[in-house]
């Protein structure tokens, strides 16, 4: 059994370091199996856009346990696994989307055909390209609200011809003259097909919630309100009722409904992760980020951010 | 006749200038078409590469000259996705000057900035339309400079051969179509469109490439036969719901041999007649299905199918998947 144990802050720098657990030489961005380790590769794409791309396609002698490590960075990932072979395994083949703030595991067990297709984007790659859509909001907020969770889906038919597209000898592999461009527009039809599809989701959750299309527009009223300016009081449930012109038990329940928890537990998870936001930028101390959302009391603030993310603010 | 002179490099500017010819106002980035001229919208945007594009679906009561005028400090590409189609009466094209072309009908067409160009659109046409303007530039962020010098420079070298003849084929009409149907209610609207901008592009180009491949082979056609060719594939997709033309109908119809247009139909169209034909019935199949408007069986006949289990396997083949799992497929749970 092998493990391969990281954090991940580049598919370079992962791809580096699986090469020398496996004891495997990369060339070309891509580590090929020795027949004594087993067969096929593991190949890096960095493509025009920004984006990277590990192509995973091999066959071990031995179990492999990847294992990522939490880390601060916010890094995102869409993933596809096609397993070859039966239909019971195709029936398996999936798509998640998740970030590098949880841990997670990964055990590609001797002797079976892997399949993968890994794309990474930062944070900021993705708010770019969501910004620039009129759901890009109601998609962000959600990432943000089920975080760290990760979202899952089939593989269908259509995502499968775009991965095959992707992958057909002669598009990719080192003779073909376009393959940056034609893996760059899978890559991106993909994404668009995964995020439209949790667009329709996140409706339909909508949908199911049984409110009316007024009462959603208030209700994000509401959320506004509730986290414009975390160095100010938030508004009692007297003023968000009025806002939400419904009564505050009323309010109290669709709020939770629509956003998953109750609105203070939401107000103090969104002020959070605003602290750890600016912490990680590095611009501002400790006092000052404490101050910018309301608490007078460094300690106070370091003690609700523990209890947040186990980790103290000075630990960033 | 209107006529619009232009020679704007984004196609923002152009759509302020359409507004202008038809004394109405555009909003930023879209023109809807004023009913005393026609019907219809122009949809521009700008892809995070920096090359501009625009997308639109219109038919004129008037016929339209565009004139672009040469840019000779700067030099771009202009590519364009027309798929041109007659509503009504079939009318005569109107006398026009010698070095007017319309414009072509279901070809893919590249110019560049550097010379004139000059097109009719004639009135009453339906144009489905999708154009991108781009420089060398951005093709060097899409691909390598091999590539990208390669194609640039036999793009020149073929301009002045007249050979350039990419038809409007099953392939870009998918994209076409998707983007313009979509475009209105897609939630990730300007990822949708430029993904399939994007796609028709990298079709263009790796076609142009593999042509000119041919071409040092000595493939070639000449101008009036790929007109003809043009013909009998839009016969052979008109109307899936009857048995399609025999070759020696289509034979008549294009003045060709059945050899000779069997061979140059595959040549341009890059599949049998039949196969081709084939395709499209079952791509048509596919977008009906799509729709969730109707029953598989009904579609089955939309496309010439009486037997469902004959529709059901051919679309298996095609596809991969019986029309049955086009949906379940995908659900969860």
């Amino acid at each position: 059994m092998i493990k391969i144990e990281y954090n991940l802050t580049s598919y370079e720098d992962l791809l580096r370091h699986i090469g020398r657990v496996m004891q495997l030489k990369i060339a070309n961005d891509t580590i090929v199996f020795s027949p004594d380790v087993g067969s096929g590769s593991i190949r890096l794409m960095k493509l025009p856009n920004g984006l990277q791309v590990l192509i995973y396609d091999y066959c071990s002698a031995q179990d492999i346990i990847f294992y990522r490590k939490k880390t601060a960075s916010e890094l995102y990932s869409i993933r596809m696994d096609d397993i070859p072979g039966s239909a019971a395994a195709a029936a398996k083949s999936s798509i998640f989307f998740g970030n590098t703030t949880g841990e997670w595991y990964h055990l590609a067990s001797a002797n079976v055909h892997q399949k993968s297709i890994n794309v990474m984007m930062s944070k900021d790659w993705l708010q770019r390209l969501l910004g620039r859509e009129e759901s890009g909001d109601t998609i962000l907020n959600f990432i943000s609200l089920k975080y760290p969770a990760y979202h899952y889906e089939l593989l269908d038919v259509e995502y499968r011809r775009l991965v095959n597209e992707m992958t057909e000898p002669g598009i990719t592999g080192e003779n073909s003259e376009f393959e940056n461009f034609i893996v760059q527009n899978r890559v991106m039809l993909i994404i668009e097909r995964f995020f439209t599809k949790l667009c329709k989701k996140i409706n339909d959750v909508y949908v199911n919630l049984k409110m009316s299309a007024e009462e959603i527009v208030r209700l994000k009223l509401v959320e506004q309100a509730l986290v414009n300016d975390f160095s100010l009081q938030p508004p009692n449930i007297n003023q968000l009722s009025r806002i939400a012109a419904m009564s505050p038990s009323k309010l109290k329940t669709l709020f939770k409904k629509m956003y998953g928890m109750p609105i203070y537990q939401y107000f103090q998870k969104k002020r959070m992760n605003k602290a750890k936001a600016m912490l990680l930028s590095k611009k501002y101390n400790l006092q000052q980020v404490a101050t910018e959302l309301g608490y007078n009391n460094v300690n106070d603030f370091s003690k609700k951010f523990k209890k947040a993310f186990d980790q103290l603010p000075a630990e960033i | 006749m209107l006529e619009l002179r232009y020679s704007d490099s984004v196609y923002t500017d152009f759509i302020q200038a359409c507004a202008r010819l038809f004394n109405t106002k555009a909003e930023k980035n879209h023109l809807a078409i004023p009913a005393n001229y026609g019907s219809g919208y122009l949809t521009s945007f700008i892809l995070p590469e920096g090359i501009s594009g625009m997308v639109g679906d219109t038919t004129f009561n008037e016929d339209i000259m565009l004139q672009r005028s040469p840019s000779p400090n700067h030099q771009f590409f202009i590519l364009q996705f027309n798929e041109t189609s007659v509503a009504g009466d079939i009318r005569q094209a109107p006398s026009i000057e010698k070095d007017v072309r319309p414009v072509p009908q279901n070809m893919v067409l590249l110019t560049n900035s550097l010379v004139q160009s000059k097109f009719l659109l004639p009135a009453y046409t339906r144009v489905r339309t999708a154009k991108l303007i781009f420089e060398k530039q951005h093709l060097l962020t899409l691909l390598s400079q091999d590539v990208a010098d390669k194609f640039v420079t036999s793009y020149f070298t073929q301009m002045v051969k007249k050979v350039t003849t990419e038809p409007i084929d099953a392939g870009y009409r998918v994209v076409l179509h998707d983007i313009l149907k979509n475009i209105d209610d897609h939630p990730l609207k300007n990822t949708f469109v430029q993904n399939r901008v994007l796609l028709l592009l990298e079709r263009f180009i790796v076609h142009f490439m593999g042509r000119l491949e041919e071409s040092e082979k000595g493939v070639r056609m000449k101008e009036d036969e790929i007109s003809r060719l043009i013909k009998v594939e839009s016969l052979l997709i008109k109307d899936f719901s009857v048995p399609p033309p025999t070759i020696n109908e289509l034979s008549k119809i294009s003045a060709m041999s059945p050899t000779k247009l069997k061979k140059d139909f595959k040549t341009m169209y890059g599949l049998p007649l039949y196969e081709y034909f084939q395709k499209n019935r079952m791509i048509r199949a596919k977008e009906l299905l799509l729709e969730e408007k109707y029953a598989i069986k009904e579609v089955g006949m939309m496309v010439g199918y009486s037997n469902l289990g004959h529709f059901a396997a051919s679309f298996k083949k095609e596809f991969g998947v019986l029309p049955s799992e086009l949906f379940s497929e995908g659900k969860e749970k």
